[in-house]
């Protein structure tokens, strides 16, 4: 069958017909094009149109023009529109006009980088002018380093190596620093969050080694469709963008279809799992031979769906091979084999977390299946942007789990499809992200006693470095004066910089079979925990913690486990209060301490809780930003205890689910304790608090969108068809209590009805 | 970490402006408690002021090492390139050679700063001079580097311990740092520590400069300052300008620089006079070292000597003869490679190269077929032979159906 068939057995086929919440269809676009200018050198025009290249989309036009007048373009257009060259072509063309002159391209990953290394490296090749373009990351052989240094006219690298191997070295980048013209960062909606206020604060630090060498790069970006891709911009480089949105690109047919899987307890509210429903979906087009990308919200999820599809593919006479998993943990060599099999159609499915939602050239697939909502609307469009980066048709299927935040986007296609995308955040000004980089750039050269370093009190920061023995001030300025390297000790990614590696004892000698980041580590490696490879499960027999080391063995089990995370939070100070509403709120800082204290074991198939086990770890203690509500006696009026416990309970989980939908981050990212009386407020309490130390403002943000959120949760609960509350909502009775929903719905009344 | 936001929020709000805590006041005129109190000087430059110390010593007639100094210029040249690999720049004589160390604040990175650098020079009378360069403070860096510049802008080649991959770069750093042209690009940079590595590396249980001079040198260090803690001292010093500490991590830095110079010294010593007896380096490293430069006499009696004073048995006797015979193979010595390889056969060697040498030789030298195959034989009946590697199983047992073969035929004649 081809493609448009199995999209008429979609429409058709009552069984599937009648989960499609809505089915939206994206009509081809015809191409708008533009001549390639006339300044442009010849040998760079020659070069593109030996590669069928005789005129450029209207965006790319745009963005070279606008590089040439001086300017920083932002290109915000979809997937496999053409963004590459919009850099491509100013870069080129000036090292022909100016053989000095040298670039960064900074990419998200190191994968990502490779691929963007081979199409430039064609695309100079062809010039045949010796302009010379490396990578430069963690892989490269350190002979190779000294000539990178000096020769390459394009060094594409990441912005993790930038800050530990590339600015502490300044110096040996003397003559990359003093041309530097462009600083290329694409991917630029991936650097929000704590992420971002990293890397804001990077080419912060990026800028002023630059301007050192007498250096001012101009910056050119390419994001996904974000609501402030200028702001997002501005505050990363710290310059004044363009922001270019007008998309030229062609485009086939695009079907998007959000769908929901069927209620099997209307009561309970209990759907059929989305992992179950994007497997049938996905075995529908493997069965016609489309190929296929499928998304899975987690590793967990990631290994469970892909041991489902090639069990399928098994049955079904296909090759296992022909379905591969593909996430961060995989090892470089087996991630390069993976791409490639799918570019050469070997591989026909391939179940990815968000890795590949970014764009790593494997080709063009024809079906994307998404397993739960991405958790934004930019995520959302790049990951069904993997379908159809051609002239043909194709189709991407959104499959909603339960919980409240995909429901919410399955039933509201509005909220998807018109034209309100997130806002892409940063805080470069987090005090712990900023000290960090500050103590970086400090190391890097001396700052002078009039310099700022992005906050007015540059200057109060700088003499708290000097009393804590990092700096020295002398003759109007602060001078390194410690034997340490600052930029080993902070990663940009998460809270702590190192990884738990995975080793596998089941055979003769131990062998590492992947990584885990720390903070999933207690959740997913705590002893006695099925870690899952490839599809392969690993008992885990030990867990150093101290040398962050997991030892595992090979097993064939038939659940998985999951862990349950205990969290206390004790206030620290309050930044922010409002007792007038209805609801009071505060915002401040907290101390929040977690602990994994027990894991379930969960059946395979079923999904049935089948036992349960001790975990011994230390607990962790974080200090961050928490917005928390405090329920006064009138709200609770006529609740008993269990009711109480379980409507606070409600909330959380409601409150936890939809703020992203707010603030545009992961689910992770924000956290929600509730607590029934709590030491601090004295009254029955829910903290939502930020999963970075610090605090990256995202629970300061929900404190003046407290009106938003409520309204919102309500919508919620009173839309949901369910009695007594259901993981689409309050959350599973088992777990919050058959009371929840009741509770909830008369606690929220009362603020909503009161308030307005 | 627990009360680190509160703390910062405190330092945040203090008033803007130059902040109550900055250290030491900066004196109003140049000070230096440890020029004052370890005989130094300042220098004036350009620049600014910069701290000097010299120290002389008489290099001559301490053992069979000081015939070095008197080397004339072609002796000088070819120690040299037997050492190094590589050619002294001509026509630079010992003099035109600077021995370098530094004392540094960090590991590596621009924020690593060189707050001491030593310098050692033969001279025409046979002393070596070493003078040190003292960063007091840290605005003081560019006549530090004036000085430097200066002084190495008279010399014709570098020599190190570890230099290229530690001292060089962070030199090199801070000349970039400073707007200058870093002096090292036109100096030839010799690093000892890959040859002293190589010939020492089996006596010592690590290759530091300080190890060497004491299991080389003999020379045993009294109250010397550990590495790692001279960044340490040199923090406390700016702090509290008291010079003792610093004291000694100028005598550190001065052994370090002398030392380099003795042990360079030795080298060129062992390698031209390889059967002198003051000579500790290892007879298996110094015969490769000499085979691989083509002193393949020499390296032949190095392995000889060797022979004679390790015990037979031992897993270096039996390397030893086997670099030896391959070397009298390549010498066109036949008979005498083939008496090595024959005395290893006949006590069972576990090695299989001299089974196979010796049957090449016996079938293609001597032309004694049945002789051959009894060696091959052996081999393919000896205890290790399942252990050693498949191509040389392989090659025994081609070799022996080869052999077997061709004596049928022969006794069939
Ligand atoms: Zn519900």
């Amino acid at each position: 069958m081809t493609i448009e068939q199995v999209l008429d057995q979609l429409a058709n086929d009552p069984r599937w017909r009648r989960n499609i919440t809505h089915w939206e269809v994206i009509p081809a676009q015809a191409g708008r094009y533009a001549a390639i200018p006339d300044w442009i050198d010849p040998r760079l025009r020659r070069a593109l149109q030996s590669r069928g290249i005789e005129r450029l989309y209207s965006h790319q036009a745009e963005a070279v023009e606008a590089v040439r007048r001086g300017e920083n373009p932002v290109v915000v257009t979809p997937t496999a529109s053409g963004k590459t060259l919009c850099y491509n072509l100013p870069v080129l063309d000036t090292i022909l006009e100016d053989p000095k002159a040298r670039a960064i391209y900074l990419f998200p990953t190191k994968a990502l980088s490779w691929d963007q290394l081979s199409e430039l490296q064609e695309l100079a090749g062809a010039i045949d002018a010796g302009i010379r373009t490396y990578t430069y990351d963690g892989d490269t052989p350190v002979d190779a380093r000294t000539s990178i240094r000096n020769l390459g006219h394009v060094v594409i690298t990441n912005p993790d190596m930038l800050h530990t191997a590339i600015l502490p070295h300044h110096p040996r980048w003397a003559r990359l620093f003093s041309n530097l013209r462009y600083v290329v960062i694409d991917e630029m909606h991936q650097y929000r969050g704590v992420f971002g206020s990293h890397v804001a604060n990077v080419l912060r630090r990026l800028r002023r080694v630059a301007a050192f060498y007498g250096a001012s790069p101009q910056f050119i970006c390419s994001s996904a469709t974000i609501a402030n891709p200028a702001e997002l911009a501005r505050a990363l480089t710290g310059v004044t963008p363009r922001v270019i949105s007008e998309n030229g690109a062609p485009s086939g047919e695009r079907h998007l279809l959000l769908y929901n899987p069927p209620l099997v307890n209307r009561e309970l509210g209990i759907r059929r799992s989305a992992l179950l429903e994007a497997r049938q979906l996905a075995n529908l087009f493997l069965y016609h031979n489309i190929q296929t990308i499928v998304f899975a919200p987690s590793r967990v999820a990631t290994e469970v769906l892909l041991t489902y599809l090639q069990e399928d593919a098994v049955s079904a006479g296909r090759s296992p091979k022909s379905v591969r998993g593909y996430r961060g943990g995989y090892l470089p060599a087996e991630r390069r084999e993976i791409e490639r099999g799918l570019r050469e159609g070997k591989v026909r499915g391939v179940v990815s977390t968000n890795a590949l939602e970014l764009g790593i050239d494997i080709g063009h697939l024809d079906a994307a299946v998404l397993t739960g909502y991405p958790g934004t609307i930019a995520s959302t469009w790049q990951q069904a942007g993997r379908a159809g980066r051609h002239a043909g048709t194709s189709v991407a299927v959104l499959v909603a789990s339960s919980n409240p935040l995909d429901q919410y986007v399955v039933n509201h296609p509005d909220y998807l499809l018109g034209s309100s995308p997130e806002h892409g955040r940063v805080n470069p000004e987090n005090l712990y992200i900023l000290m960090s980089h500050l103590t970086a750039a400090a190391f890097e050269l001396p700052f002078t006693d009039d310099e700022e370093f992005g906050v007015a009190s540059t200057q109060q920061a700088l003499a708290y470095l000097e009393e804590q023995g990092l700096l020295r001030h002398a003759a109007g300025r602060w001078y390194w004066s410690a034997p340490a390297y600052p930029a080993a000790d902070v990663s940009l990614r998460s809270a702590s910089s190192e990884n738990f590696v995975v080793v596998d004892t089941t055979g003769s000698s131990p062998r590492v079979i992947g990584e885990v980041d720390r903070v999933s580590a207690p959740m997913l490696l705590h002893e006695d925990a099925i870690y899952i490879h490839q599809g392969q499960q690993y008992h885990v027999d030990r867990l150093d913690y101290e040398a962050k080391k997991a030892y595992v063995h090979k097993v064939d089990v038939d659940y998985y486990t999951d862990a349950d995370l205990s969290v206390d939070i004790q206030v620290l100070d309050i930044l922010k209060s409002d007792a007038s509403h209805p609801l009071p709120r505060a915002f401040g800082e907290v101390k929040v301490s977690s602990l994994v204290t027990l894991f379930k074991k969960i059946k395979l198939y079923t999904h049935e809780n089948v036992g349960s086990g001790p975990v011994h770890l230390p607990e962790e203690q974080m200090h961050t930003q928490s917005y928390w509500l405090q329920f006064p006696a009138s709200v609770c009026a006529g609740l008993g205890q269990e009711e109480l416990t379980a409507g606070l309970g409600g909330i959380a989980y409601l409150l936890a689910n939809l703020a992203p939908l707010y603030v545009m981050c992961d689910r992770r990212d924000l956290q929600a304790v509730p607590q029934v009386r709590s030491p601090f407020t004295a009254v029955p309490t829910v903290f939502l608090y930020d999963r970075y130390p610090g605090g990256i403002g995202l629970s300061e943000r929900l404190y003046d969108l407290h009106d938003e959120l409520l309204h919102g949760a309500l919508a919620v609960v009173e839309a949901c068809p369910c009695s007594d509350g259901c993981p689409s909502c309050v959350g599973p009775p088992q777990e919050v209590g058959h009371a929840a929903k009741a509770s909830v719905l008369q606690m929220l009344r009362r603020v909503v009805g009161a308030h307005i | 970490m627990s009360d680190f936001s509160a703390k910062l929020r405190e330092w945040l709000a203090k008033p803007p402006g130059r902040p109550a805590f900055s250290g030491m006041p900066m004196p109003e005129t140049f000070r230096s408690p440890l020029a004052a109190s370890a005989g130094g000087r300042v220098v004036n430059t350009p620049y600014g002021p910069c701290v000097e110390f010299s120290h002389a010593t008489s290099v001559l007639g301490l053992d069979g090492t000081d015939r070095v100094a008197a080397f004339d210029h072609d002796e000088l040249s070819q120690a040299w390139q037997l050492v190094f690999g590589q050619d002294l720049p001509s026509p630079a004589g010992l003099q035109d050679v600077v021995f370098l160390d530094t004392e540094t604040t960090g590991l590596g990175g621009a924020g690593a700063v060189v707050f001491l650098v030593g310098l050692g020079r033969l001279d025409a009378q046979g002393h070596f001079l070493i003078r040190q360069f003292f960063l007091e403070d840290y605005q003081y860096e560019p006549a530090l580097l004036d000085v430097l510049a200066g002084e190495l802008a008279g010399a014709r080649a570098l020599c190190t311990y570890n230099g290229r991959a530690f001292d060089a770069p962070i030199i090199d750093n801070r000349f970039v740092l400073n707007r200058r042209q870093s002096p090292l690009a036109a100096l030839v940079h010799f690093d000892l520590l890959y040859p002293a590595r190589r010939l020492y590396r089996r006596q010592t249980q690590d290759c530091s400069l300080t190890t060497l001079e004491n299991q080389v040198l003999g020379i045993s260090r009294a109250g010397d300052v550990p590495g790692n803690i001279v960044p340490i001292l040199y923090q406390d010093y700016l702090a509290s300008r008291n010079p003792g500490p610093m004291a000694a991590v100028l005598a550190h830095n001065r052994q370090d620089v002398y030392s380099l110079f003795l042990l360079t010294r030795q080298l060129l010593h062992e390698v031209t006079a390889p059967l002198a007896a003051s000579h500790k380096s290892h007879h298996l490293d110094l015969g490769t070292l000499l085979e691989q430069r083509q002193r393949l006499r020499e390296a032949a009696t190095v392995y000889e000597l060797g022979l004679l004073e390790k015990p037979s048995g031992s897993e270096d006797f039996a390397l030893t003869k086997e670099r030896l015979s391959l070397l009298y193979k390549r010498l066109g010595q036949l008979d005498k490679a083939a008496a090595l390889w024959e005395e290893e056969v006949r006590r069972k060697s576990s090695r299989y190269l001299p089974y196979i040498e010796l049957a090449k030789y016996l079938e293609h030298v001597r032309r004694d077929l049945s002789l051959a195959l009894e060696v091959v034989a052996a081999a393919r009946g000896h205890r290790m032979h399942d252990q050693w590697p498949a191509w040389v199983q392989a090659d025994l047992e081609h070799r022996f159906q080869r052999l077997a073969r061709r004596t049928n035929s022969h006794t069939a004649q």
